[in-house]
């Protein structure tokens, strides 16, 4: 890995305002920083500080007002919808605080459902999600669904589902908000554990240190300015 | 695309929708119910309209000559015509005046018509209802039988082997009832059929005969002896296949086109319900869709998803709709048979069955299409951050959307109207209506959101009461009911302040609630409103026809007996009249036919020929030389001035008075006065009389009215009594019309008949039951259709308040987590929709109140009031019914766990 020239994720003096009231209020003050492929990096910074927004604007939901966002290279700041929702399709996972998983399908169809609209065809997804959420420990939930799965064993799922079309990043937003320490610290380890065996690209949102010391670099954010760890080590 | 996963996740998150769904199948299975049901009923209307046409008309032509009826020798003619081949078969039946049947002791009139049971009728087929499966020529060939039509019979009393004594000005003779006709076909259900034989064996004089029918061996003849017909016959009827057709199917095609309106109008119902229900279905489903987006799908995606969502319900719905249609038809059918009278087969054609599944998908793809890109253009990041969606470019998006909806839906609706025009014309003025209504609306529930709901009597509020109830006892004047209701409202919405602390701070948050969502909650009344006004409007028009009917019986038939005899037994009658028990009034006139001989010394069949030149093919009706046939009498002389209003046109000339006594001097029926005849006073008529010996010629000095309220005439044609006697000779007749006491009828029925055996009588309100149940299967019919609008109004109120509960529930959550029970969360949105059912009520109201009272002076010149314990009872039903739908659908989400919907935070 890593013998691409471009890094998996670049942001070149991002800055995004929001309407507040009558006034914009610039919330990304131009953010700058690389993230090369494999590395597993934590955003930390206060709540408050623009990490969301931050990762909505990486993630192309949200366009910055000015700066470039670059995924393995191509600028997605720019890009209209259609190929937008193929880029987040093929080289973005999101994992979020609330699980958001789809009630009425299964763990598995909530895993397989990225590969429904999903350009590549290399085998079937039935078996890339059962594969993935053998990775994620919960082979044995299948058809489990997620009102009967634990909010650990149902963040699990999400993250079989960022990660099964095999994404340039996986961006994850504040992943163990919703789970108490001893479950946090586990989804932790896991993320970990699948970050070292895939060698995929993690950025984690938190505002907790502990949390963020389990990643290999940290980007501290603050008040919408990155204050350290913008290039890779 | 993965086919099976969209199956499987549309067919789930179905399952999820829950009532939601069913709602969703219902809304379009009523649509397509009404649609199917509707035009199936088209189809079996148009289908007996102009398939039975030669029954209808009793063969090729049929001749109406009951003007001058024709005698033994005239008909020569038609044989001949036979011999050369212009006709295949003709009959001619025998209609004679004055006919009277005696059963039971009691004479009534009835129409006897003596038919060749070996030829009649020349096309078609005579149902006989009892005996069943008896044939109507054989029942008929028998000598002394007689087959009677079902109100014959009901006014009779008459039962199958009754022996009746029918009596004419020159016949009489027993018959046995052999049969009786079923209550819809092609014969009038007046008559009383019997063969010629019969009728000539109790005849004094050879047979006079009425009508003529005729079959020719093709069209052109048809037509050509048609035209040869109403030369050599001027004041007969003459009406051929064609002319028949073509009244019927513009009859038909308009019935058809009314049903299929009324049809796409359940659909248009429906299809609100759809919009409003998907628009449910998918925003339960929001943060759903927005994972589904950062996962990569593209709004195609889901368009196919979501398209594929509402592609179910139009199936479900459209065969639900399909088979409901099917079971529907045959209620309608029955509807519309008593309404029409005749009988129908319901036609079950598989393809508008099948269709019903098409307009079912259409529908719903239609319909389906503003929730469908609504959902699909949402912005994951709003709703993962629960922000509101863009204000103004939703907005704009929901304007676009609704006018692609409005072409889909002209487009659909032309389709099914087959008129581009009208469709698209229809659509605009509704979509036009439906705004203006919206905007009124959305201006009322603002103005409700601010009513100040104050700590105590305040100055302010004191003087903004004082006004509402100004206001609303002003409007009393104009609508008393609509402003009594307005009273009380007023008063209720005052008294709020006395109530205790928590009930204001309820009905605070009920009235902020309804302008929270101001655009919702108009739509939600605008549903109300339409539905309630034509439910209302239904009711109370309905209601007032039939008490106007029953008052038009009481009054207007100032006479709800009549007796009629020959006049010179007169005196036998005269005498036993007063011996009445219960007797208020009476009115004795004579009556004479005649033949009309001249109009203006201008000979009928000139006349005639002229009339036919101008396009006037002489169809029957005002049309007819018929109107000049019988002349009413009065005793001039004696002070019995007819009370009529001579009609403010020019030309109307004056009244009878008693200087007219011994003149030719004749008032006309006003219908005279137009198209095609133009006569005016000062026109000459000669008459001759039945026998064609004497001529008379009389002389028109004015016109008569003939509206709801005046007094009822024989005949078009009134005179002085001496002029009547001396054109009728010995067949004048008498006539009484008595106000008897309804207890009385019968004791007056045998008075009179004791007195003259010969007298006939009719008690009218024999009459009004019939068409009284006439009109109750029109205002069944037509509240049916109604009532569909207010089941869009109960689907948009659960829709509504489902949405909002959704919407609200963390607010529930919150609520609940500082100590609000359910009962007070359910008791302010029971407040909320009851407040909003009673504005769309009073709303209504007041437009059926408006309306009423214009159609009242406009169409029926008098008030058409509207009651006030109605107009409370329906706000208070509609109220109640929009506050039970909203407890139904909110019983469940108000009690939520706070827990459940705060965890996140
Ligand atoms: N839609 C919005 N409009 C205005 N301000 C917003 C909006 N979303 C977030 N903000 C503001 O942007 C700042 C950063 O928010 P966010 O990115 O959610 O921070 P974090 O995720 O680090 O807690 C906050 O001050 C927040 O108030
Ligand atoms: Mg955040």
């Amino acid at each position: 890995m890593g013998t691409t020239p471009a890094p998996a994720l670049e942001a070149r003096d991002v800055r995004r305002s929001l309407p507040l009231g009558r006034e914009q209020v610039e919330i990304l003050k131009g953010i700058s920083f690389r993230i090369d492929h494999g590395e597993f990096v934590a955003l930390l910074g206060p709540s408050g500080s623009g990490k969301s927004t931050l990762l909505g604007v990486i993630a192309g939901l949200d366009r910055p007002t000015s700066g470039q966002v670059l995924l393995d290279g191509i600028d997605v700041s720019r890009m209209g919808e259609g190929k937008l929702a193929e880029v987040r399709n093929q080289k973005i996972g999101m994992v979020f605080q609330a699980f958001n998983l789809i009630p009425t399908l299964t763990a598995l169809e909530n895993v397989e459902v990225p590969l429904y609209v999903s350009r590549r065809r290399d085998g079937s997804p039935s078996k890339h999600a059962r594969q993935m959420l053998e990775a994620v420990g919960l082979s044995h939930r299948l058809q489990h669904r997620p009102g009967q799965l634990s909010g650990g064993e149902q963040q699990r799922v999400a993250i079989a589902r960022a990660m099964v079309t095999e994404p340039a990043i996986v961006i994850a937003d504040e992943p163990t908000g919703n789970l108490d320490a001893a479950n946090g610290d586990k989804l932790l380890a896991l993320i970990a554990d699948l970050q070292a065996q895939s060698n995929t690209t993690f950025l984690i949102a938190t505002h907790d240190a502990d949390v963020a010391s389990h990643a290999a670099r940290q980007l501290k954010l603050s008040d919408g300015l990155l204050v350290d760890g913008a290039e890779p080590r | 695309m993965n086919a099976p996963f969209y199956i499987r996740y549309t067919l789930r998150s179905l399952v999820r929708g829950g009532t939601r769904t069913v709602l969703a199948v219902f809304c379009i299975g009523v649509g397509v119910m009404a649609i199917i049901a509707l035009q199936l009923a088209g189809l079996t209307i148009g289908r007996s309209f102009t398939d039975d046409i030669r029954a209808i008309n009793h063969g090729d032509i049929s001749m109406d000559a009951s003007t001058a009826p024709l005698s033994g020798p005239d008909l020569t003619y038609f044989d001949g015509l036979r011999s050369s081949g212009d006709v295949t078969q003709w009959t001619a039946t025998v209609s004679p005046a004055y006919t009277s049947a005696l059963l039971n002791g009691q004479r009534r009139p009835v129409n006897i018509s003596g038919i060749d049971p070996a030829v009649y009728p020349l096309a078609g087929r005579v149902r006989v209802e009892s005996p069943s499966g008896a044939n109507f020529q054989q029942l008929v060939s028998t000598r002394g039988n007689a087959v009677i039509g079902p109100v014959a019979r009901d006014l009779l009393g008459a039962k199958l082997g009754d022996h009746v004594r029918l009596s004419s000005q020159t016949s009489s003779f027993e018959v046995t009832v052999a049969g009786i006709l079923p209550a819809t076909g092609f014969e009038s259900a007046f008559n009383m059929f019997v063969s010629l034989e019969t009728l000539q064996a109790g005849s004094t004089d050879p047979l006079r005969f009425s009508a003529v029918y005729l079959n020719t061996p093709d069209h052109a003849r048809m037509v050509s002896l048609a035209t040869s017909l109403r030369q050599r016959f001027p004041t007969a009827i003459v009406g051929t296949t064609d002319d028949i057709l073509k009244q019927r199917e513009d009859a038909s095609s308009s019935i058809r086109q009314f049903l299929k309106i009324a049809g796409l109008l359940a659909l248009l119902v429906g299809g609100i319900g759809v919009v409003n229900t998907m628009q449910v279905l998918l925003s339960r489903n929001r943060v759903e869709i927005a994972m589904l987006k950062t996962a990569g799908y593209r709004r195609r995606d889901l368009y196919v998803l979501f398209g594929l969502e509402a592609a179910w319900l139009g199936l479900a719905g459209g065969a639900l709709g399909a088979v409901l249609g099917v079971g529907l038809s045959y209620g309608a059918i029955k509807l519309v048979e008593g309404i029409l009278l005749q009988d129908l087969t319901l036609i079950l054609d598989p393809g508008t069955v099948l269709s019903g599944v098409a307009i079912g998908l259409a529908t719903a793809f239609i319909f389906g299409l503003l929730p469908i890109v609504r959902a699909a253009g949402i912005r994951p990041l709003a709703v993962l951050r629960e922000l509101p969606e863009h204000g103004w470019r939703a907005r704009l998006q929901t304007a676009g959307l609704l006018i692609v909806l409005a072409v889909l839906f002209t487009a659909f609706a032309s389709v099914i109207l087959q008129d581009l025009r009208f469709a698209a014309i229809a659509v605009t003025g509704t979509l036009i209506v439906l705004a203006i209504l919206s905007a009124l609306f959305a201006l009322i529930a603002w103005g409700v959101s601010k009513l100040p709901v104050p700590e105590r009597f305040s100055i302010r509020f004191i003087i903004f009461a004082a006004l509402a109830i100004a206001a609303a006892a002003a409007v009393t004047i104009a609508l008393p009911s609509v402003g009594i209701v307005l009273l009380i409202f007023a008063v209720l919405a005052t008294g709020v302040v006395i109530l205790p602390r928590t009930w204001k701070s309820t009905a605070k948050l009920a009235y902020r609630g309804i302008g929270r969502q101001s655009g919702r909650t108009a739509a939600t009344l605008v549903a109300l409103f339409v539905g309630v006004f034509t439910v209302g409007l239904m009711l109370i028009l309905g209601q007032d026809i039939r008490a106007r009917f029953n008052d038009l019986v009481a009054q207007s038939l100032t006479f709800n007996l009549a007796v009629i005899d020959t006049a010179d037994r007169a005196h036998l009658v005269d005498q036993a009249i007063p011996t009445i028990p219960g007797l208020h009034g009476q009115r004795f006139n004579t009556l004479a036919n005649v033949v009309p001989v001249a109009l203006n010394g201008e000979s009928v069949a000139t006349v005639a020929a002229r009339i036919r030149q101008q396009g006037d093919q002489g169809g029957g009706g005002f049309n007819s030389f018929s109107q000049f046939a019988q002349i009413e009498g009065s005793d001039l002389g004696g002070g019995e001035v007819p009370h009529i209003t001579v009609p403010k046109k020019p030309n109307a000339g004056r009244a009878l008075t008693a200087l007219d006594a011994g003149t030719n001097n004749v008032l006309l029926q006003d219908q005279l006065l137009n198209k095609p005849w133009n006569l005016k006073a000062g026109d000459t008529i000669t008459v001759s009389d039945q026998a064609g010996k004497a001529t008379q010629t009389i002389t028109v000095v004015g016109f008569f009215g003939n509206n709801i309220g005046d007094e009822i005439h024989n005949a078009a044609v009134l005179g002085d009594d001496k002029l009547v006697r001396g054109l009728g000779g010995s067949r004048t007749y008498g006539s009484w019309l008595l106000k008897v006491d309804p207890s009385h009828t019968s004791d007056a029925f045998r008075i009179v008949s004791d007195a003259d055996a010969q007298a006939t009588m009719v008690d009218f309100t024999d009459f009004v039951s019939f068409f009284d149940r006439l009109l109750s299967n029109v205002i069944v019919f037509l509240s049916a259709i109604a009532s569909l609008a207010l089941l869009a109004g109960i689907v948009i109120i659960a829709n509504t308040v489902a949405l909002a509960m959704l919407e609200r529930r963390r607010e529930i959550g919150i609520l609940k987590s500082v100590g609000y029970d359910s009962g007070t969360v359910l008791s302010q949105v029971l407040l909320e929709n009851a407040v909003v059912g009673a504005l769309g009520g009073i709303a209504a109201i007041t437009a059926v109140a408006v309306a009423t009272t214009l159609l009242g002076r406009l169409v029926f010149k008098s008030d058409l009031p509207v009651s006030t314990p109605l107009a409370l009872g329906i706000i208070i039903a509609t109220s109640l019914l929009a506050a039970g739908t909203a407890a139904l659908v909110a019983w469940k989400p108000v009690r939520v766990r706070p827990l459940e919907v705060l965890r996140y935070e």
